[in-house]
């Protein structure tokens, strides 16, 4: 399993963390996602061999925000 | 109560924030529905009903959700110096959501607390149901996933400290956040970034009007010698609103040397809301109120440290004398309506 940290922009409210955390969960591959509406940003738990950062980015961004690997 | 700003602010943030999670959550549960029905040989669309099941429900339950923090809210407010304490406080928070809203500082954002993840993932699971009834039931659990400007509204909620002001103030919210759900919702789409932003924009002032006033009405009822009123008193420009009427002149001198003030008490504040008394001479303060009571009829004079209660149909009297020249300030308990005795 890999971790990685995405910065988010373009939320506005706790609502759109859920969104985010839902729509990458229904990813497979993709264990958890846990999104900061506070620190702009999500943490995700996923299969490096099913799923790419692209694919997260790419995602994040058909949800409505947009997202940069922090580390 | 302002309840028009409460039902804006539910119209303008409810395209945007509340939409944002909810709208997506209907949309699935309304697909998962229908694959069903193309299962089972049917192809007629059917967005109307399962809609209105989900608004139906939604508000019904932040009509309970209202009337449980108001509960709540009145249980905090034993006394008035507790209920000034927690209106403050709500107060504070609406204005610092406000803040958010009109995005003044990211540190603002933290203020908002994010439903914990086990609610939206029931939320979740629930949308994904093929149950009839899953478009109802995913609208009454929509409580559990509160967007920012709705804890905004929760907290205005508990501050009316009256369970049927609660539910009245959550209900509105709904209501406004309503219209967008039945199909409005394309319109931020088409409109893009920079409408929703304006939106998000408008919404924070609304939150924010909402916060003032509120902290402004704590102010009063705690007898404070700062206020809108008195820096509108104080200040060096003076807008007459009035329209050059004055609604009541020096109350008659009764035989017997005191001032008789006759005041109705209405749902939604005091008529007249202005009178003017003699200093020295005693008054008596006649408060009126009719069938239908609202939250004018917890009445307080803070400066004098009067408060009373009044029952409908009746007619209760204050005195007391005013010493100095200036104005003494009766009001609701929530500081929202006010009742001006200018004494000169």
């Amino acid at each position: 399993m890999d971790k990685k940290k995405f910065k988010i922009t373009g939320m506005h409210c706790s609502s759109c963390a859920i969104t985010i955390d839902m729509d990458l969960e229904d990813l497979p591959g993709i264990k958890k996602a846990q999104t900061s509406y506070a620190k702009g940003e999500t943490e995700v738990e996923f299969d490096a061999s099913k799923v790419t950062n692209n694919l997260i980015q790419e995602t994040i961004k058909k949800s409505g925000y947009t997202a940069v690997v922090v580390n | 109560m302002d309840f028009w700003v409460v039902f804006l602010t539910g119209l303008t943030v409810g395209g945007v924030s509340c939409m944002a999670v909810q709208g997506g959550l209907l949309a699935s549960t309304i697909a998962a529905r229908e694959e069903e029905d193309i299962r089972a040989g049917l192809h007629h669309k059917h967005n109307l009903w399962p809609t209105l099941a989900f608004l139906t429900t939604k508000f019904i339950a932040y009509l309970i959700l209202g009337f449980i923090l108001g509960s709540f809210g009145s249980a905090l407010s034993l006394s008035d110096s507790a209920r000034i304490v927690m209106q403050i406080a709500a107060a504070l928070y609406m204005i610092v959501v406000a803040l958010n809203l009109l995005n003044v500082h990211p540190i603002f954002r933290y203020a908002i607390i994010q439903p914990p993840r086990f609610l939206s993932k029931l939320v979740r699971s629930q949308s994904k149901s093929k149950d009839l009834f899953a478009p109802a039931a995913l609208g009454a659990l929509t409580v559990f996933i509160p967007c920012g400007t709705t804890l905004a509204m929760e907290a205005l909620a508990i501050s009316s400290g009256n369970p049927f002001l609660g539910a009245a103030i959550m209900g509105m919210f709904v209501l406004g956040t309503s219209p967008l759900f039945l199909g409005l919702g394309f319109l931020t789409t088409v409109l893009g970034d920079a409408f929703r932003t304006k939106f998000l924009k408008l919404a924070g002032v609304g939150v924010l009007y909402l916060g003032i006033t509120s902290l402004n009405g704590a102010l009063v009822v705690a007898g404070s010698p700062v206020t809108l009123q008195t820096i509108a008193d104080n200040s060096p420009i003076q807008i007459d609103l009035s329209g050059g009427v004055t609604e009541q002149q020096n109350g008659p001198l009764a035989a017997n040397g005191i001032q008789q003030v006759n005041v109705q008490v209405l749902p939604n504040g005091y008529s007249p809301g202005y009178v003017q008394v003699r200093v020295g001479v005693p008054v008596q303060l006649n408060l009126t109120t009719g069938s239908r009571l609202g939250c004018a009829s917890s009445f307080r004079i803070p400066s004098l440290g009067i408060a009373r209660n009044l029952g409908p149909n009746t007619t209760s009297t204050i005195e007391f004398t005013p010493e100095q020249k200036g104005k003494i300030i009766g009001t609701c308990s929530m500081g929202m309506f006010y009742l001006i005795m200018e004494v000169v």
